[in-house]
């Protein structure tokens, strides 16, 4: 890990495109970051990022039980999605 | 096992699924995700198919047969959210409008039917014309990462 010290108004430049200001430090210990980057650049709150991971990692291997209890709590509504099928074994 | 509506020309592959064992599919449905499921991230290859009519699907990754998930067309479920999507997105995934993207939500089966939830924050979204998929995270904190389905009534 790269370690910098920066004060109030003073940048740093990542890979020539992402400028991070550090625009002022609260009395509380709270740093404020102001970044510009393109479009592409998504930037997130780490917790963010790691909330979407533990669901993501909650929703893997599901079982038909769990589908047919889903599908007991929705109201339906045409068109669903056109994907390929497969007979029920 | 046989597929529904089969295109002549793409070789076919097989795939091992969590829930029909071995299908052969053209190597065309085959979805690659051009930037990770998020906690996924060494998976890239899936296929998504049914087995019952609605709006549920299966995400099956081609490399890991116990990697599977349940998908849900937020739209054909009729939740409705306000999802913008945005144009470096539809780039991404080699679309050029809204018009050729399927939006898919992760829904986490819960084997408490109060928690059965989805994540509407972070919706999958599928090119129709090029099969290139990507998790993308809204920047609309409106958008709950656990909606729960048994709120799905009460909303409309």
């Amino acid at each position: 890990m790269l370690v910098l010290a920066r004060r109030p108004n003073e940048q740093l430049v990542i890979n020539g495109e992402i400028i991070v200001t550090v625009l002022g430090v609260g009395r509380n210990g709270q740093v404020r970051l102001g970044i510009t980057a393109p479009p592409h650049v998504q930037i997130f709150r780490h917790e963010l990022w790691l909330e979407i991971q533990a669901e993501n990692r909650q929703a893997a291997t599901p079982t038909q039980a769990g589908v047919d209890a889903a599908l007991g709590q929705l109201l339906l509504r045409a068109p669903a999605p056109t994907v390929p099928a497969f007979d029920q074994e | 096992m046989t597929m529904c509506a089969a295109p002549a020309a793409s070789p076919l592959v097989r795939v091992q699924t969590l829930h029909r064992g071995m299908v052969e599919v053209p190597e065309q449905d085959l979805i690659t995700f051009v930037s990770p499921l998020l906690g996924f991230e060494h998976l890239k290859r899936f296929l998504i198919y049914q087995t019952q009519p609605g709006p549920m699907v299966w995400l099956q990754s081609v490399e890991d047969p116990a990697a599977a998930f349940c998908l849900l067309d937020p739209f054909a479920a009729g939740l409705d959210p306000d999802m913008e999507i945005a144009p470096s997105d539809l780039a991404d995934i080699g679309a050029g409008s809204a018009n050729e993207v399927t939006v898919y939500t992760v829904l986490v089966l819960d084997k408490d039917p109060a928690q059965i939830r989805t994540n509407l924050r972070a919706p999958i979204l599928v090119g129709k014309l090029t099969q290139r998929a990507k998790q993308v995270v809204l920047n609309d904190q409106s958008l709950p990462i656990r909606f729960h389905l048994r709120d799905a009534k009460s909303r409309r």
